[in-house]
């Protein structure tokens, strides 16, 4: 029986590529390499303009989380310029003239050491310096993820579920070269001092799963698992728990539960990076959809502007109106063709009018379906319901920051009903909210503090009080009048401290009104905001809501990186 | 950046691409699509009902369903909304709200009926997936409630009326109902297997338990409805009735059945209960309901002024059913780790 977990969609596969063979397309005339290609700050850049590059060469650096990056070909530095992405956002990129010549770095040597004789510090700085980022999307750097997991995991699962879409690029990777994947996971075990590891394959990718097992055999370090084909199969949640049964909740990684999950794409590098020296600068990218010419998965220089890709592949069949970086389900439409492969690209879709059409009537006939489907088992034709209404407290009640934007309610919802776009902008506001209440918290405890720290050293300060004592003994009256001092000062001192305590209160409420306030206003800005942008030529419905702007909603939220 | 050469169009603009937010794709799964098969699933027990009452049957459906689609049109054209009669939804009302009511009705009540249902229960509340309670059934009992009487004349099994012909005194049914009868604590003289073929007086959809079942199989097989509300709501009413018949004169299996497949229980359970505007969204919350649906029905039954209670109990649970999405909101994925 394959694995799966509870909730998910069969998403219509439309993996057509799955039997073309890959195909290493020649550099373009120009690549655009990005210095921001991964989640941490931007690499900095280690050559200037004119500078002769070679293949493999780093052209930049990082200190802290990063990654640097490399040339995929040689040639001369033409500029180093702003590039927008795939993913929507900009970066300075380094522009180069590629001069045919292919000629390699001399850094790029295979290590000439067997595996047993490297240890593990040397094989997570190896892995750093080949700029080796996950290759399934999200682009966490690979050496970084290695370091937070040591000693703190038991389980290596090398994510081969690719549930998404069209994309075909990691079952072919398989097919064709099953000995890196599983190399690269043994060196990625080594690293971590672990003992086993999970190759985890969607059962839609028989022969791959038929190939690694006839490589492996039984008992080995690496055992095969076998996954159902649904969607998303490959989100690191459920497939954590499809493969051991611990549920791990949004917002917290994978080594929580003792895992750490490298995409197979991933460790094909890692395994490059051993055998060859070579750091990451080609990838393997699935081109598809019903406006390309010749569908196929390329080996693709990264830097590589899509229209190059898209041209290899023959071309434009028709007009295209949506084009896509990633896969369907969760990839970004880009409008600008130009920008370039990075390594976190699996795919290319280019999708006609046909494919690209979007309902723009809808309404929520309470189906149930999507409840069923969520694989984070929330409700989210209720979400979208009080997203809409911009109710954020009951939005936040009903677990909206669970969501992991997979998309699947979207998909089935029959009442074409654009749910994941309304969380996503709630989900947004809410976080907004949380930042700005946490922020409120701390400016009150500290007018607070400052308070009490003045009431304290007025306190201090407060002259004695005189006062007429009955006459009695010396003895007994310096006693009484010493603790009677004491009791005023106490007392007066008390007073003092409420009051001023009273003031921070009162001062932080207003504080906090103020705030309020402004953040009302902003809200309203953005309430006002999607009719501005609003494009659909039909009055907006006499729904009591107006659709969240596109451009709003497509503003990639970071967590999702 | 390089220029957009390669894919300027003629004029020498660049296409302007689509810019939205994932996913990108979607299911086939439409509205539309869901109601085309309820009434598919809707179909047979009406060629059974023109064949047991006669061709009045076909009319009167027609009648209420287009009386369904031209309020919800000119409902939409008024008021300015988008158009919204394809999704087929006032087709399924029409069709169970003709359902409802005897073959004898004048042809002027479907189309009160189509009305109220269409425009007070469904338009004013914001329409499709808005409505509170059973468009439908909130018509039956609107009518029910107004006119008695008429709602009350079922005509024998094999009467044969005639497309246009009115209904006479004279074709009304004398005697009772199985379901009066079993509430004046007497059997039905109608034979069990009668009451399950349909061969008995009723509303033009209810009499036929053996092709509402078929219609249930199919909407399942098409997955457009769960088997938890029909399931829970007549099995609920089929243990109440075996465990505590209302007298103790009743065998109890026998009364079981004839009390499951007497009157609309069926077809309330079926299609009606299983609307999915008006019931929970949550598995659980299904059950629960069709528990609540049933636990009223018999009740209804048992002691209350009328002598069918699926109406009601449905109407009555509709109005709970926020509260019931509210209390079977699942446990979300990581959610019991962290109560642990
Ligand atoms: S899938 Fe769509 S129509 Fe069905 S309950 Fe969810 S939001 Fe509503
Ligand atoms: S996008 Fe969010 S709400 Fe929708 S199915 Fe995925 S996790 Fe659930």
């Amino acid at each position: 029986m394959p694995l799966t977990f509870k909730g998910g969609f069969h998403v219509e596969e439309h993996k057509h590529t799955a039997k073309c063979q890959t195909v290493r397309m020649p550099a373009p005339a120009r690549v655009y390499i990005p210095l921001q290609q991964h989640i941490g700050a931007p690499a900095v850049c280690t050559v200037k303009v004119g500078d002769r590059v070679l293949r493999g060469q780093k052209l930049g650096e990082v200190n802290g989380l990063g990654a640097p990056v490399h040339s995929s070909v040689s040639g001369i530095v033409e500029k180093i310029d702003n590039v927008t992405l795939p993913n929507g956002t900009k970066s300075m990129a380094v522009i180069i003239a590629n001069d045919g010549e292919d000629a390699l770095d001399p850094s790029v040597a295979p290590l000439g050491r067997r595996l047993g004789d490297v240890p593990s510090e040397e094989i997570t700085a190896i892995i750093r310096e080949a700029g080796i980022t996950g290759m399934g999307g999200a682009s966490f750097p690979t050496h970084a993820k290695l370091s937070s997991a040591m000693g703190k995991v038991e389980t290596l699962i090398v994510n081969c579920a690719e549930c998404e879409p069209y994309i075909t690029a990691d079952h072919r990777l398989l097919l064709e070269h099953p000995a890196s994947v599983i190399n690269g996971t043994k060196i990625l075990l080594k690293a971590l001092g672990l003992r086993h590891g999970i190759i985890a394959v969607e059962d839609n990718k028989r022969g791959a799963i038929d190939k690694l097992e006839a490589l492996l055999g039984e008992g080995g370090l690496i055992s095969v698992k076998e996954l159902q084909t649904k969607y998303p199969q490959g989100d690191e949640r459920q497939l954590i728990y499809a493969l051991t049964g611990k549920e791990l909740p949004a917002g917290k990684l994978p080594s929580e539960v003792g895992c750490v999950i490298f995409n197979a794409a991933t460790t094909a590098a890692v395994f490059t990076a051993f055998a060859k020296g070579l750091p990451l600068i080609e990838r393997i990218v699935t081109v598809d959809g019903d406006c390309v010419n010749k569908p196929g998965n390329v080996i693709v220089p990264i830097g590589t502007p899509m229209i190059d890709v898209i041209n290899f592949c023959g071309g434009f069949k028709g007009e295209p109106k949506k084009i896509i970086a990633g896969g369907p389900m969760m990839g970004n439409a880009v409008w600008d063709v130009n920008a370039p492969i990075v390594k976190g690209s699996s795919a290319i879709l280019c999708f006609s009018a046909k494919l690209a059409k979007q309902s723009e009537h809808f309404a929520c006939i309470r189906c149930g379906r999507c409840v069923e489907a969520c694989p984070m088992h929330l409700m989210p034709a209720y979400l979208a319901q009080y997203a809409a209404s911009d109710n954020l407290e009951a939005c936040e009640k009903w677990d909206i920051l669970s969501c992991v934007e997979c998309g699947t309610c979207s998909y089935i919802c029959p009442g074409q009903v654009p749910i994941v776009q309304y969380i996503r902008a709630a989900k947004a506001r809410v976080n907004e909210e949380k930042k700005a209440a946490k922020a409120r918290e701390e400016e009150r405890a500290k007018l607070q503090a400052e308070a009490v720290a003045k009431a304290e050293e007025t306190a201090e300060a407060s002259p004695e009080p005189e006062k007429a004592v009955p006459a009695l003994t010396k003895e007994e009256l310096r006693a009484a009048k010493a603790a009677e001092k004491a009791r005023k000062a106490a007392e007066k001192a008390e007073a003092a401290a409420a009051k001023a305590a009273k003031l921070a209160a009162k001062e932080a409420a207003r504080a906090e009104a103020l705030s309020a306030d402004e953040e009302e206003a902003a809200l309203e800005d953005e309430a006002v905001m999607p009719e501005d942008v609003s494009t659909s030529e039909e009055a907006p419905h006499p729904v009591e809501h107006s659709e969240p702007a596109e451009e709003e909603a497509e503003a990639p939220s970071a967590d999702e990186e | 950046m390089n220029q957009n050469t390669t894919i300027e169009g003629g004029s020498g603009l660049p296409p302007l691409l689509t810019v939205s937010p994932s996913p990108h794709i979607k299911g086939t799964d439409s509205t539309r699509g869901i109601m085309l098969d309820v009434v598919i699933a809707l179909l047979p027990p009406l060629v059974f009902a023109c064949y047991i009452f006669g061709m009045r049957a076909l009319t009167v459906t027609l009648v209420s369903v287009a009386a369904c689609l031209l309020s919800e049109g000119l409902f939409n054209l008024i008021l300015k909304r988008h158009q919204s009669i394809g999704d087929l939804s006032a087709v399924v009302t029409g069709m169970l709200l003709a359902y409802n009511l005897p073959v004898s009705v004048p042809l002027w009540m479907p189309v009160l009926g189509a009305l109220f249902a269409i425009v007070v229960v469904k338009g004013l509340f914001g329409g499709i997936g808005k409505n509170v309670v059973n468009p439908a059934l909130a018509a039956r009992v609107f009518l029910f409630m107004s006119f008695p009487d008429l709602m009350s004349r079922y005509v024998p099994p094999g009467s044969a009326i005639g497309a246009f012909e009115s209904v006479s005194d004279a074709d009304i049914l004398a005697g009772a109902t199985p379901l009066a009868q079993l509430k004046q604590g007497t059997m039905p003289d109608i034979p069990l297997m009668d009451l399950i073929i349909g061969s008995c007086p009723g509303t033009i959809g209810e009499v036929s338990s053996l092709l509402l079942i078929a219609g249930f199989i199919y909407l399942m097989v098409r997955k457009v409805i769960t088997w938890h509300i029909p399931i829970a709501y007549v099995g609920s009413v089929a243990l109440i009735c075996y465990l505590l018949p209302s007298s103790s004169a009743f065998i109890p299996h026998e009364f079981m059945l004839s009390q499951i497949f007497s009157g609309g229980l069926l077809l309330a359970a079926i299609f009606m209960a299983t609307d999915y505007v008006t019931s929970p969204i949550t598995r659980t919350g299904r059950i629960i309901f069709g528990i609540g649906c049933g636990i009223i029905t018999v009740f209804i039954r048992y002691f209350g002024g009328y002598n069918e209670g699926a109406s009601f109990a449905i109407l009555i649970m509709n109005l709970l059913v926020r509260y019931i999405d509210n209390f079977t909101k699942p446990v979300k994925f990581g959610g019991l780790k962290k109560q642990a």
